[in-house]
């Protein structure tokens, strides 16, 4: 008899998501799909709302990467205004985005996914959480927790505020970084490197222990896309994108992420509020690629930092192209947090990075503008069309996890072949289906907007709960 | 940090949920000794391990379910094994205070203040009940920064 399983929610991602494995009569799997099920529709919310607001309103999409959103939309604002802003604007953003990516890479190694590294993939999921990792190796969760509350820290520093804050604005940033914060985050710099070049040692020890997980967690050959400077080197808020094929060949190189739309198509799937965007001159489905810290160490030519630099030639070393394993996310997210503390500091200690001159004025001087930065999960674009009073008339948001949809999918479908047995199903083989998709980190609260496509239900509630209105669609 | 830690629990946006954060407001009004540090948040998190591990005294300020609407109370917190069952999201004063002598081997003196809500829908405002609770919280928490541990009188929960 044909069986499906469901795997619901899936756990220790940010949003929500289901997964079904649907068995063959023989019990083994015949097709395994990710479904996103939640939508938030900020594309169609903005809609008439001046383009000012766009950087504070769009950064309500997550608690985990706003300041990634800040960032790519003011961003979008800035080509709107026509503006080139001020150098140290430039370097105070990316400071910031660096802080959020190192503290974002911190939550996802440390909180969400050491519990399966640290306990075991089929260790009891009632202790498969932090607390776990405390109880079994206190100097890893303490360096989680030490490593993300530096990351916040440095954002609260820069912008006033952990989470959600408003600093960043078209233009340049609203306000100057104050010496004595500046000396604040330099002093704790040696302590957090020092943080994460221990947690990578302990990584690079477990590789024998997750050998079969290595092998087959989205193992396959995809394209990977991300930004580079124009040395070719890591790059978080500027740049032009590069993809490479499985062998690190360069694909396609120097594309203006403004002409995203010449290159990248967004399929959209029945079962599921996030798109699947594809590199087009490949076609879909074979133009699958994948973002976020594993192609963007696997499309550059060096880091640009020297530990990381070290480090990288180190994760290069492990495959004669790309890393082709998802699993190794993981540690190219460790790589990317060296990166990350390492050129806060290269850039704090740039000789105009305390200049008052932070922000660049205008009037909107196109209708139309596309702003592009990497965000922990991959690269994030916005693109905005405006009329002449400013309003928002359409918007655009392609989110990381979305590029990687393709890929998770392609992935569940691996995992669940090799590890789900219909015969006897144990929680294990199903935890590593979900820990295929921790690898790529997803953050489905900023991710889903295929509006028009999935069956939808709303039901309108009373405030004693009974329903008073439904509609469904699909 | 070497002083007393305040933790005000609560989403502004869900009515009396959020009335810790009024009572922040309020503290901001009141003398408060050298070294107090106010933190606001809407739950809370492994991180601020960290942070309780530097303080000498916490107090947590939280609605509470359990009290009459608008009722105050002071509970002297107690330390408790770690709870491995629990995820993230769900971390409580007591969980907080066992990652924290877990990993770093701190164990402040802790209490928490608890109000009673009535109505935790959307809304930015408070119950005219549980409005009129804030100063008189606002002063409990004044005396347990000010209280020496140990000797500091506790109203039981419930």
């Amino acid at each position: 008899m044909k069986q499906t399983i469901t795997i619901d929610p899936v756990t220790r991602i940010e949003g929500h998501s289901k997964i079904t494995i649907q068995l063959d009569e023989q019990g083994r799997v015949d097709s395994a799909r990710f479904h996103v099920t939640q939508f938030r529709g900020f594309e169609k919310l903005v809609e008439g709302r001046p383009f000012t607001e766009m950087p504070s309103i769009t950064a309500r999409i997550c608690g985990i990467c706003p300041v990634s959103h800040l960032i790519a939309s003011a961003k979008t604002c800035d080509a709107l205004l026509a503006v080139q802003i001020p150098d140290t604007a430039v370097h105070l953003r990316e400071v910031l985005n660096l802080a959020q990516i190192l503290q974002s890479h911190a939550l996802s190694f440390f909180h969400l996914s050491s519990p399966d590294l640290v306990l075991g993939m089929d260790s009891d999921p009632v202790q498969r959480n932090v607390f776990g990792v405390a109880q079994a190796n206190e100097d890893l969760a303490r360096d989680g927790i030490r490593l993300r509350q530096f990351g916040q820290e440095v954002i609260a520093l820069l912008a006033g505020k952990r989470i959600h804050p408003a600093w960043v604005v078209p233009g340049g940033v609203s306000s100057p970084l104050l010496a004595e914060n500046r000396d604040k985050i330099l002093e704790a710099i040696p302590d957090a490197i020092m943080r994460i070049e221990r947690t990578l040692e302990w990584y690079k020890t477990t590789f024998e222990q997750f050998e079969a997980e290595l092998r087959t967690f989205a193992n396959f050959p995809s394209l990977f896309m991300g930004l580079v400077n124009d040395k070719g080197e890591l790059e978080m808020y500027d740049g032009k994108l590069r993809l490479v094929d499985p062998m690190s060949r360069i694909v396609a190189d120097h594309l203006d992420p403004a002409r995203y739309a010449d290159f990248i198509e967004e399929a959209v799937e029945p079962d599921s509020y996030l798109k699947s965007p594809y590199y087009k001159p490949m076609g879909y489905p074979d133009g699958m690629y994948r973002v976020g810290p594993l192609a963007r160490l696997n499309i550059i030519d060096r880091c640009g930092t020297r530990l990381a630099d070290q480090e990288w030639a180190e994760f290069r070393m492990l495959e004669r192209g790309a890393q082709l394993s998802s699993f190794q996310y993981h540690y190219a997210r460790l790589i990317e947090m060296l990166y990350c503390a390492e050129k806060i500091e290269q850039l704090l200690n740039t000789p105009d990075i305390l200049s008052e001159h932070v922000r660049a004025y205008a009037e909107p001087n196109r209708l139309e503008g596309v702003g592009a930065s990497e965000a922990p999960r991959g690269t994030l674009m916005h693109h905005y069309r405006i009329n002449r009073e400013g309003l928002i008339q359409w918007a655009n948001l392609i989110i990381a996890t979305g590029h990687n949809n393709l890929a998770m999918n392609k992935g569940v479908y691996q995992v669940a072949r090799h590890f789900v047995r219909g015969e006897k199903i144990q929680e294990g083989m199903l935890n590593r289906v979900e820990a295929v998709i921790r690898t790529f980190d997803p953050c489905l609260s900023c991710s889903t907007h295929a509006f028009g496509q999935m069956p939808l239900q709303i039901q309108l509630l009373d405030p004693e709960g009974q329903v008073c209105d439904e509609v469904r669609r699909g | 940090m070497s002083g007393t830690l305040i933790i005000a629990i609560g989403n502004p946006l869900r009515g009396d949920d959020g009335v810790a954060w009024h009572v922040v407001d309020e503290l901001f009004h009141r003398d408060l000794p050298e070294g107090t540090c106010l933190l606001t948040v809407h739950q809370l998190l492994p991180e601020l391990a960290q942070d309780a591990s530097e303080a000498t005294r916490i107090i947590f300020i939280d609605a509470s379910m359990e009290h009459q609407p608008g009722e105050t109370a002071v509970i002297e917190l107690t330390q408790s094994p770690l709870d491995l069952s629990r995820g993230t999201h769900e971390l409580d004063p007591q969980g907080l205070l066992a990652l924290t002598t877990r990993l770093f081997d701190r164990s402040p003196t802790a209490y928490l203040v608890a109000i009673g809500g009535k109505s935790f829908g959307f809304s930015e405002s408070l119950s005219p009940v549980v409005e009129a609770a804030v100063p008189v919280a606002a002063d409990l928490v004044v005396g347990l920064t000010q209280a020496i541990p140990g000797i500091v009188s506790p109203t039981p929960a419930g």
